[in-house]
């Protein structure tokens, strides 16, 4: 659509590739092909969206980087273009802990509340590729609530070196194969009318994720920026995932997620099916959900630990009790950021790692301030009781900290969210959910009848 | 107007729960506030009259100041770049040193040719009837800068020079960097656009 594109590099309506002899402005063009390439096209692949349109916007190729034009890019026509597919963020070196800066954030929150008429731009954020060593909960882009992010699997299921672990990615998608069969990467578009069959990395799942978002669309065109992430993870497969270090675990509603994959790899089909059908989620609410300020050392063996206990605004107008998004947003100092490890125990035993260890990161000055680290596992989770805290540091050397502030934002609906759904599928996640929400209803409803007749006598 | 509002929103909750509960018929007094609210929303929102919930900047972190890194596209694992994959990979020109370089008109940072999308004419601003090639991208690129006339074209012979001056000089004249308004405001200083290829040690030790 070179309508809706733009190039902010060099501010003109035309974000072609600037040549250079190592091709290496050929990902965007790649990245376009595998959303969008035309069926039959005699050339290369086709698009897993191949009725839809792509823009291009280049923005990243000059030579610094301003908050005007991540803003304008990410805002740019939020009428006319749907999905915003992102494969950039701060430097996946292991030790940078930054995100979306005042304008860009604006931007965002514009267009999740604004955009598409008011459904919310769907924003796909890739996860990141700084491997073991890093934390994409470090990066603002990445673990933003508005932004689904994508992680990626290699062709046997496992994941990739370069895949970045964090509790706020959503799903996951295909990327290349490992270095010894680098055949089995992804076929694409690429510059001056070529065609490559090795794409690779999270920069290529993201825009897969992009693809069957548009598939979903073409469903369905009324589904919000919210119901997009809903029917992510209702739809999303564990299918062969395997991390070694990261087990499959289900969350108290009984979802199954993983720190690496969140709640699997899209299944596109699946998603289009249940797209057709969906009912738009309830409206959603955002409740402080408790604070801790005064300072806490952090020992430097064992962990400090921290309880949280919230009523999560019920009485209140604000009152969560389906869980989407919970944020932890803390502030820490110690005397080696990448020593610190966090992780948050939901009431109903969901345990999220917000943060794991970085080791390249040795600041010790900055630490975290008011940094929200976002956690996607208690999804669908009643909020209500106790929240668990814990700190500590993984390291060879002794190091000292001191945690600030703990301060639980919890974000989702007050009625169930799938109990007006239409299930097809009885083995679905979506049949077990409402199975799971009405119960819950039910039990609710009877709770309050009964307390109702015993104040009564 | 509120009470009669209330009122009648009041009913229906009252409705609703006799209706769940026709065992256990409630009076609306004994009904706890959150009850109400809760039921007033599933009300409003089923009515569609619901006030839209807006997500806010402060949910996200707004105090981050200094210096901001970014990279983005090509550096994830190996690429395979060309047609062939016979060109390495080599880092990329801007590296993450932290070093502010002097990008000024002339230093080597040109704009990529425009080709004419369907539909768009010279009068846009674009180039009509570009090849879509790399050597045409290339040569191009070195004509933005290269203003000395006796600066020598080592390729310029294959191809028809006036043709290309022509399209240069053509259609409104490309704007100049120095005016581009993206790269004014709140500049990101020290900031890296791309990087070069990381490398992940684990990827050679991998026996497959």
């Amino acid at each position: 659509n070179a309508q809706a594109s733009y190039d902010f590099s060099s501010n003109d309506p035309y974000p072609y590739p600037r040549y250079t002899d190592d091709w290496f402005n050929s990902h965007g063009t790649r990245c376009a092909g595998e959303v969008s390439a035309a069926a039959n096209n005699n050339i290369c692949g086709v698009g897993v969206a191949y009725n839809s349109k792509v823009a291009g916007i280049r923005m990243l190729d000059q030579p610094f980087m301003t908050d005007i034009i991540e803003a304008s890019s990410i805002s740019h026509m939020p009428q006319v273009i749907d999905i915003y597919s992102a494969s950039w963020g701060p430097t996946d070196n292991g030790k940078t802990v930054d995100g979306p800066r005042e304008l860009t954030l604006q931007a965002m929150a514009d267009g999740v509340n604004k955009g598409r008429g008011g459904k919310g731009s769907i924003y796909v954020w890739a996860s990141g590729d700084g491997g073991s060593y890093d934390d994409c909960n470090c990066d603002g882009y990445a673990s933003s609530m508005w932004t689904i992010s994508i992680n990626s699997a290699i062709n046997d299921g496992r994941t990739a070196l370069y895949d970045e672990s964090c509790s706020s990615t959503l799903a996951s998608t295909f990327s290349n194969g490992r270095k010894r069969n680098p055949e089995a990467g992804v076929a694409t578009t690429d510059l001056y009318g070529n065609c490559t069959l090795r794409h690779s990395g999270t920069s290529a799942a993201a825009p897969e994720a992009a693809g069957v978002f548009a598939l979903a669309l073409e469903a369905n065109v009324d589904l919000t920026w919210r119901d997009m992430q809903h029917l992510t993870v209702l739809t999303s497969k564990r299918n062969q995932l395997h991390d070694e270090v990261h087990q499959w675990r289900r969350n108290g509603v009984g979802l199954e997620f993983n720190h690496l994959f969140g709640y699997g790899v899209l299944d596109a089909g699946a998603m289009v099916k249940m797209a057709k059908d969906w009912k738009t989620v309830p409206e959603r609410f955002h409740c402080v959900g408790g604070s801790i300020q005064e300072p806490r050392k952090i020992p430097s063996n064992g962990k400090l630990v921290l309880t949280l206990t919230t009523d999560a605004c019920e009485g209140k107008e604000n009152f969560v009790r389906y869980l989407e998004h919970v944020q932890a947003v803390i502030t820490v100092n110690s005397t080696r950021r990448g020593d610190l490890n966090i992780n948050m125990t939901s009431p109903m035993g969901t345990k999220s790692i917000l943060l794991s260890r970085r080791p390249r990161d040795d600041d010790s000055k900055v630490g975290f301030d008011k940094w929200p680290f976002m956690t996607t596992h208690s999804w669908g989770e009643d909020p209500r009781g106790t929240w668990v805290l814990e700190v500590g540091f993984v390291g060879i050397m002794p190091q000292k900290g001191v945690l600030k502030e703990w301060t639980l934002m919890l974000h989702g609906t007050q009625s169930a969210p799938y109990i007006d759904q239409i299930v097809k599928d009885y083995q679905s996640k979506l049949a077990m959910s409402k199975k799971e929400e009405l119960e819950e209803e039910l039990d609710e409803a009877v709770e309050r009848s009964l307390k109702s007749i015993f104040s009564k006598n | 107007m509120a009470t009669t509002l209330f009122g009648s929103v009041f009913l229906l909750l009252a409705f609703r729960l006799a209706l769940t509960f026709g065992h256990n018929p409630r009076t609306p007094d004994r009904v706890s506030e959150a009850d109400i609210q809760r039921l007033l929303h599933g009300v409003m929102e089923q009515l569609g009259i619901a006030r839209p919930r807006v997500e806010y900047p402060a949910h996200q972190a707004t105090n981050l100041v200094g210096p901001q890194s970014i990279e983005g596209g090509a550096h994830e694992g190996l690429q395979h770049l060309g047609p062939y994959g016979n060109i390495p990979n080599i880092v990329a020109e801007l590296t993450g040193d932290n070093i502010p370089k002097d990008f000024s008109e002339d230093q080597g940072y040109p704009d990529p040719p425009n080709p004419c999308p369907v539909g768009k004419t010279v009068d846009d601003g674009c180039l009509e009837n570009t090849p879509d090639t790399a050597q045409f991208s290339k040569e191009f690129q070195l004509h933005q800068h290269l203003f000395d006339p006796e600066h020598d074209y080592p390729s310029m012979g294959k191809w028809n020079k006036n043709l290309l001056f022509e399209k240069m000089k053509g259609g409104p004249k490309r704007k100049k960097r120095s005016v581009n308004p993206y790269l004014q405001g709140q500049r990101l200083d020290n900031v890296v656009a791309k990087k070069s290829v990381p490398h992940f040690s684990d990827e050679d030790k991998e026996t497959e």
